[in-house]
């Protein structure tokens, strides 16, 4: 078994439906609780030039040009956000999408079917999240000095985060329609014998 | 090459849905563009299938 389908199988190991269910609850009251407070200090910071985080795609030019925007302390609010709440809220969201995803393909998939992999998907996300916080954070702290390629690859980051986190999402209703579709299928058999 | 058409699919329709729904804030942007990822995908896989059999 390569290392990939090992972890894919040790996180459906971990994923029983009440771990599923207590990672939603998580991933809710952060929703809930911490994600306005945090986006209403971006709003703040940002001043309507944008946020790297929160755009599908921007260039280079663009991201020098929020850098600007931002002033000195926006930069530095930036930089600490990417290491303070940037760090947890990628986690919560993983193990929401990782945990979710692989209860309910394995309640609406076959056993062996390629579908049981598809709880990687949101570690590819939080990856590509991370990546993205690194090399925005090294433009904010290097400004205004140049970072070249690391500003080219930060927005190939952040677009690579949206489609795999996206997907991700795509993914859980999928399952769960897999699996309501399966529950459907199972009770009307047990009623008909 | 299935799934790299996919992918393409995937990153496209979530740039059209981001595209579309920017105008309502980040929050719908983020639905739209989940919506339109999933649409990508689906018609990527589907135009990959039938060039590539």
């Amino acid at each position: 078994m390569s290392s990939v389908a090992r972890l894919s199988a040790r996180i459906h190991q971990v994923s029983t439906g009440r771990v599923a269910l207590a990672a939603l609850a998580g991933f809710l009251l952060f929703t809930a609780l911490i994600l306005p407070g945090q986006a209403a200090r971006a709003k703040a910071v940002a001043g309507g030039a944008g946020s790297p985080d929160l755009s599908f795609y921007y260039t280079p030019t663009d991201l020098y040009r929020m850098a600007e925007a931002y002033g000195e302390a926006g930069r530095a609010a930036y930089v600490h956000a990417r290491f303070t709440f940037d760090v947890v809220w990628p986690l919560v969201y993983t193990v929401f999408l990782s945990t979710g995803i692989s209860w309910v393909f394995r309640k609406g998939a076959g056993p062996d079917s390629h579908w049981q992999r598809a709880n990687l998907l949101p570690l590819a996300g939080a990856g590509a999240d991370f990546l993205e916080n690194v090399s925005a954070s090294a433009v904010m702290v290097r400004y205004p000095r140049t970072t070249p390629v690391v500003d080219v690859l930060t927005p190939i980051f952040t677009m690579a985060k949206w489609v795999l986190v996206n997907g991700s999402f795509v993914l859980l209703v999928a399952g769960v329609v897999a699996a309501t579709w399966q529950w459907r299928q199972g009770r009307a058999l047990r009623k008909a014998i | 090459m299935n799934k790299l058409i996919g992918g393409i699919g995937a990153t496209l329709g979530g740039a059209l849905g981001w595209w579309l729904g920017a105008r309502g804030g980040f929050f719908v942007a983020f639905v739209v563009s989940t919506v339109g990822t999933g649409v990508g995908l689906y018609w990527g896989r589907r135009v990959a299938t039938s060039l590539l059999g």
